[in-house]
């Protein structure tokens, strides 16, 4: 096989080191997990990394001057530095609760951005 | 001054005193009352906004402030009584001496739970040379000021120590504009855990230089540069490879400590090594009315075990209010060949199943964890990687937690280093 990955594996907080040997996303061969959620993970990290984004954005009348959000669930790596670019553009008003979406869709990923704290 | 009584009070209203307070009144206390200095309830978790908390407790990946919130939540569906903006000053035997702006309060209490979670080294706490120009801050004070107050810290960033609050605000500082140069550990090992490693500084391509320490930071009116070192196996460093990297803002993320200046006021017998209370199975002190959980009893990596730990002490505080704690003869715990610490220190044979946190001395591979009393071995686990830097959990089960007897010893031995 060509090439070869070492994972930490994120799915919990043992984070194994998990070795992948792949040609394709079909031939890997993964080794050193010691969950099998491990191996889905890994394959993934070889091919198109997802990462749940946590960030915040402006948010008025609260003593907290910004309110914590994330994606209700994982985008691909390489946007994390374009989704953190496109909060600057949003200002907020109290009240919001936890879960509250804010942008449907985000950056057409397929997941929402929701706000993580109510204020 | 006003007279309060409470069968069971809880100081911090962080996840540990959450979960304490919850669990207290789940196990028949009748009246929880949470005392809380800040305005809201969440601890530290309020300027946590990275995702990761919950994988255990919850099954899902929560950020600190969702954590938080759901234990909120609960905390107030179960009638648990809360004051905010009130900090505790001291403990007098059986009574919880307060402040707040109503002026100060006495509150009696049948059992206490210290819940103050911890704070972070500083400076001060270290020996760092170099002048004393602005731009320093500690990691958790830069979180703050960031996730909270939505500053911004610096532009281009040199983190030292690779603690998890570190790495963490490596990623949110990059995400936010700035340039991680480095983050530099004088351990030639990662104090933080794997997976921050993975996400925080692999994601972004940000250097961590093992086995380096500061030597220089240069600087008037706010930091310049830093000059950094390797070091040799006696961490002293090695000068001839020295090396200026500029940078306007250092982080310091080297550790926390366990917030006691109140549990001091009661004489509770502190561990000289976790800094926290010593405790036994049930998170009682040796004051028998004061348990302690969290933060403030021994510094967790991950806020799901102390949700947990969290939930016995306000269980077993509840019992011991009610009369109903058993109270048998202790025996110690200790750590044995490569183990730091333990915590509990103590237990009580009990038909019950005894949880022991603990931390290995150094990293290794292929580890063989052992629990053994004077009668012999109890349980053991093997792990492929150990480090420092994660707490490990074993729980003897109560068929064996019934005849412990002499001393329980935990070892941990790498079968590769
Ligand atoms: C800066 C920082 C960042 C952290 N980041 C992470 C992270 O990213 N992930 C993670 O898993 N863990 C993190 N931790 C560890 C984290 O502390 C634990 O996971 C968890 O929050 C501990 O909960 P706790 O309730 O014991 O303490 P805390 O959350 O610290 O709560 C303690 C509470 O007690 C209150 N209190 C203290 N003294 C008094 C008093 N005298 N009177 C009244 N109230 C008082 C405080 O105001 C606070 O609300 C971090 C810790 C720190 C210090
Ligand atoms: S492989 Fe399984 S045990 Fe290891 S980190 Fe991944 S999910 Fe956890």
């Amino acid at each position: 096989m060509d090439m070869k990955k070492i994972v930490i594996c994120t799915v919990c907080p043992n984070g194994c080191e998990i070795t992948v040997d792949y040609t394709t996303r079909e031939d890997a061969v993964v080794t050193g997990y010691t969950c099998k959620r491990g191996i889905p993970y890994a394959i993934n990290e070889c091919f198109e990394p997802m990462r749940t984004f946590t960030s915040s954005v402006k948010i008025n009348g609260s003593d907290r001057r910004v309110l914590p959000v994330k994606t209700s669930g994982p985008i691909p790596k390489a946007r994390l530095m374009d989704a953190a670019e496109a909060l600057k553009a949003i200002e907020l008003t109290v009240p919001v609760k936890m879960g509250d979406v804010i942008v449907e869709n985000f950056l057409d990923t397929g997941v929402n951005l929701v706000s993580a704290m109510s204020l | 001054m006003k007279d309060f009584s409470y069968p069971v009070v809880v100081v911090g209203g962080g996840p540990a005193g959450m979960a304490a307070a919850i669990s207290a009144k789940e196990n028949g206390a009748e009246k929880v009352l949470v005392i809380e200095r800040e305005n809201r309830l969440g601890g530290i978790l309020k300027q946590c906004i990275h995702a990761g908390f919950g994988l255990q407790y919850f099954g899902e990946e929560l950020s600190g402030p969702e954590y938080a919130e759901r234990f909120a939540v609960k905390a107030k569906e179960a009638g648990i009584e809360f004051m905010l903006d009130t900090t505790a000053l001291e403990i007098r035997e059986q009574t919880l001496v307060c402040v707040n702006t109503t002026g100060v309060l006495h509150i009696n209490f049948g059992a206490l739970v210290l819940a103050m979670g911890c704070r972070e080294r500083t400076r001060a706490n270290l020996v760092i040379p170099g002048s004393r120009a602005a731009g320093i801050y500690s990691a958790g004070t830069a979180q703050k000021l960031i996730n909270i107050y939505g500053h911004k810290v610096g532009k281009e960033v040199v983190i030292l120590g690779s603690g998890d609050i570190g790495m963490i605000m490596a990623r949110r500082l990059t995400l936010g504009g700035a340039k991680v140069k480095a983050v530099v550990e004088i351990m030639p090992y990662l104090a933080g855990l794997a997976r921050n490693k993975a996400q925080c500084l692999d994601d972004f391509d940000i250097p961590l230089l093992l086995s380096h320490t500061v030597v220089d930071i240069t600087g008037v009116d706010r930091v310049e540069s830093v000059t950094i070192a390797p070091v040799d196996e006696n961490r002293k460093p090695i000068m001839e490879k020295a090396e200026v990297i500029d940078c306007d803002t250092i982080l310091l993320s080297v550790g926390l400590i366990p917030e006691n200046e109140l549990t001091r006021s009661a004489d509770v017998t502190l561990s000289g090594i976790t800094k926290g209370a010593v405790v036994n199975q049930y998170k009682q002190t040796d004051k028998p009315y004061i348990f302690a959980c969290g933060n403030v009893l021994h510094v967790n990596d991950l806020v799901d075990h102390v949700s947990h730990e969290s939930e016995d002490a306000g269980k077993y505080a509840a019992m011991y209010a009610a009369g109903k704690l058993p109270t048998v003869d202790q025996i110690e715990v200790a750590p044995g060949e490569g183990v730091r610490y333990v915590c509990p220190q103590k237990a009580s044979p009990a038909d019950m199943p005894i949880d022991l946190y603990f931390r290995t001395a150094a990293p290794g591979r292929n580890t063989t964890l052992t629990v053994s009393d004077d009668n012999g071995v109890l349980i053991t686990k093997k792990l492929l990687v150990t480090t420092p830097g994660t707490i490990e959990k074993m729980t003897i089960p109560a068929d064996k937690a019934k005849n412990i007897s002499g001393k329980i010893v935990v070892t941990a031995v790498h079968k590769e280093a």
